[in-house]
């Protein structure tokens, strides 16, 4: 019986439109952009229309979902990524008169990648991680149906204000700085379709980290030995043995403005330029022993940039 | 006094003959004659413990002459085939149907083929390219990409070399023998079947491109994808799909993509996994996968058609295991007990830890898994496996050693191949879903 009365109210609804509403009351949605499978609460607004004394119906794709007078919300959830979800109001006045809504929900995916243009040792299988005011560039990628639409992108960071000149019609990438170490920077994007008709909003939390030293061989036939950081203590055999410095994380194009110092048994060793990243260690000639190697570097163009480490050599 | 004597013989004799008979009977009910598991979860040696051996070995000396338990027979062997360091290695079977390894020297580049038949080791090409970082090849071996640093002004660049192995062989004159691709590519990945192939992500200001390239004289180049995003880990499991991966760092959100090279669509198939890294499996049904973020490390298999994923419960690197060749329910992998206070990948790829591995077998299908051999019981500070294969007959693995880069098999063939077979005779360890 409702039912037939409910498809009279939508036949009578597509006879005798209800423009003059038009505006007059609105839905909202929380979240405005609804992500998959997310609770959506919606809400009705008016102030020219008395919605507490109407009698209101929430369809959800055609279906009835609650009806009753004042019934001003209604929570569900969202569908999977591009399953479109269609939400009718029908709300009849105290009056007789009938005001139609109607919202259509698509939920979109959008991936934040983001890469540091921090330096790493060559053929490092790990990602490069930013440190402070190093490059980060943040890479919008769209999944399931819209990985090929383009958008119109805008893109902020930390306090929500929008970069001049970073939004746009297909700008998929946003480039910032890294904060101080241990702090995060906050990137957010609102993206748009051209015909408005898809939304997503997203963030991400990008934390920078200090700059790192590790101490590698240097081998004149196998070159850097990158399978086996030397650390606590490194037994020398040969007479000979060349040890590398590699820092990770500073940034890529200062690498230039990178400076080298090393000390050996508290003693700095002396360098022209400190541009030395590599130093040979030779065995005394009396005896055996042990010795600290201690190596630092520092970015000349950041003073944030820099690291420390060492080694005990036994001989 | 000798009454008592004799009544304590008498008691001596019945218990042994007791003994005997119930080790008659043990023997003869003993439906698999395999061997019992009376160990631990966390270790059980289905072939007995090995004899302790020594470290200095050299090149294709058998570290471990075979154990022998006396119940089963059962022998199983670990080879250190090669001292020298490895840059890289294949296991093939060459036209007389003979198990070969196909391997490049790291200090000189040279490519050697050895033969586990007569376990000798025959240089096929010279090279003068010292320092070889890493060869990779081709499944029949008959193609290798040699990656390597060169200095220039000041600068050390990427090379890579491209040799296609299978030409030059035949061919009489071998003085120019392979192709330099672009310089400083920071992915290179080989087919996985025969072809000819090599696909490279190629970088630049705006981005990176994934290219495929012909080793052929041709040398005929595609783009595939373009990309605005440029740190991308290659995996290359099926001819027409490739697997881009964000590369990993300990508690950041990796994602990974299949890329139909055909249609050149990216589809996601994982996001937002704290220190994600993958082995897709040969058919790209499944993916091996580890997260591993603040106060959790976790391996686990997703399955790309039904969505779901299973827990595995053991703690490796993708990277250190290596799908059955023919069969996607079967999984090889190297395991260690790590602690949690390390960074992982990261601190791994920086050679600041190293492991001492376990072998396991585990059936992605039962969800049955078990300890073949531990690397601690054929080599005094164990054996951190990288690279790890499987030779195309299923019957060993092949695997390099990361802490000297010495390279390593382990035969397989005393224990079957299918899987359950030798899965049901090792302790089961079921996987969570």
């Amino acid at each position: 019986m409702n039912k037939i009365i409910l498809k009279a109210i939508i036949f009578l609804g597509i006879i005798f439109p209800t423009t003059a509403f038009a505006g007059v009351v609105d839905v909202t949605l929380s979240p405005e952009i609804p992500g998959p499978n997310q609770t959506i609460s919606a809400g009705l607004s008016g102030v020219l229309v008395d919605l507490n004394m109407s009698d209101i119906y929430w369809y959800l794709d055609d279906e009835i979902q609650k009806h009753g007078i004042g019934e001003k919300s209604f929570s569900f959830i969202s569908g999977d990524v591009d399953e479109k979800t269609v939400l009718d109001v029908i709300i009849m006045l105290p009056d007789g008169r009938r005001i139609d809504l109607q919202k259509e929900i698509m939920p979109m995916e959008v991936d934040l990648l983001w890469e540091a243009d921090t330096y790493t040792p060559p053929f490092y299988r790990g990602k490069a991680l930013p440190t402070y005011k190093s490059s980060i560039k943040v890479v919008a990628i769209p999944s399931g149906k819209n990985i090929n639409t383009k958008f119109i992108y805008t893109w902020s960071i930390d306090d929500l204000n929008t970069i001049v000149g970073a939004d746009g019609y297909n700008r998929t990438s946003f480039i910032t700085f890294g904060s101080y170490a241990g702090y995060n920077r906050v990137i957010n994007v609102s993206m748009v379709s051209f015909d408005k008709s898809k939304k997503v909003k997203k963030s991400i939390k990008v934390e920078s980290v200090e700059p790192e030293l590790v101490l590698y061989e240097n081998n004149s036939l196998m070159g850097t030995l990158f399978n086996k950081a030397l650390y606590n203590t490194k037994e020398i055999i040969k007479n000979e043995f060349s040890i590398k410095a590699e820092p990770y994380f500073v940034t890529t194009g200062e690498m230039k403005d990178v400076r080298y110092e090393w000390a050996i048994g508290n003693v700095k060793v002396a360098s022209e330029d400190d541009c030395d990243k590599i130093i040979t260690f030779i065995k005394p000639n009396d005896g055996s022993g042990k010795t600290r190697l201690e190596a630092y570097i520092k970015n000349r163009m950041n003073t944030y940039q820099e690291a420390r480490t060492e080694v005990s050599l036994s001989y | 006094m000798p009454k008592e004597k004799n009544k304590k013989t008498l008691l001596i004799i019945v218990a042994l003959i007791t003994l005997l008979i119930s080790a008659v009977i043990f023997v003869i009910i003993n439906p698999t004659n395999n061997p019992t598991f009376t160990e631990t979860k966390e270790k059980i040696n289905p072939f007995g413990e090995p004899t302790p051996i020594i470290d200095n070995n050299t090149p294709g000396e058998l570290v471990d002459n075979s154990s022998y338990n006396s119940q089963t027979q059962i022998t199983q062997k670990l080879t250190r085939i090669i001292s020298e360091p490895v840059a890289g290695a294949c296991a093939i079977v060459n036209i007389d149907g003979e198990d070969m390894v196909r391997y490049v020297e790291q200090k000189t580049g040279d490519i050697y083929e050895y033969s586990l038949t007569t376990k000798n080791s025959e240089r096929l090409l010279q090279q003068t390219l010292l320092g070889i970082h890493s060869a990779l090849w081709t499944k029949s071996g008959g193609n290798v990409v040699l990656r390597f640093l060169k200095e220039e002004d000041d600068n050390a660049i990427i090379k890579t070399y491209a040799i296609p192995l299978a030409n030059v062989l035949s061919a009489s004159n071998t003085a120019s023998v392979g192709k330099f691709l672009p310089d400083n590519l920071q992915e290179v990945v080989m087919s996985s079947t025969d072809s000819e192939q090599v696909l490279y992500l190629q970088e630049n200001n705006s981005g990176s491109f994934l290219m495929s390239e012909n080793l052929d004289n041709e040398g005929e180049r595609q783009q595939l994808l373009a990309s605005p995003f440029n740190e991308w880990s290659l995996e290359w499991a099926k001819e027409s799909l490739v697997v881009l991966t964000t590369k990993p760092s300990y508690n950041i959100d990796g994602y990974s993509y299949f890329v139909n090279t055909g249609t050149r669509k990216m589809e996601k198939v994982l996001g937002e996994i704290k220190g994600l890294t993958t082995l897709v499996s040969p058919d790209m049904t499944k993916i091996l996968y580890a997260r591993s973020g603040k106060n959790v490390f976790d391996l686990a298999i997703y399955d790309v058609e039904t969505k779901t994923e299973t827990s595995l419960e053991l703690n490796t690197l993708p990277e250190k295991c290596a799908w059955g060749a023919e069969n996607s329910n079967l999984l090889y992998c190297a395991v260690s007990n790590f602690s949690n206070n390390i960074n992982l990948p990261d601190d791994w790829y920086k050679g600041k830890v190293s492991f001492s591995d376990e072998i396991w077998l585990i059936n992605t299908e039962t969800g049955k898994s078990g300890v073949i051999t531990s690397t601690k019981d054929f080599l005094r500070e164990g054996i951190d496996i990288t690279e790890i294969s499987l030779s195309p007959n299923n019957d060993y693995l092949l695997f390099t050693n990361k802490k000297d880069n010495s390279l390593w098999m382990l035969k397989l063939e005393t224990i079957g191949i299918e899987g359950d077979d030798k899965l049901l005779n090792i302790e089961e360890k079921e996987s969570h879903e």
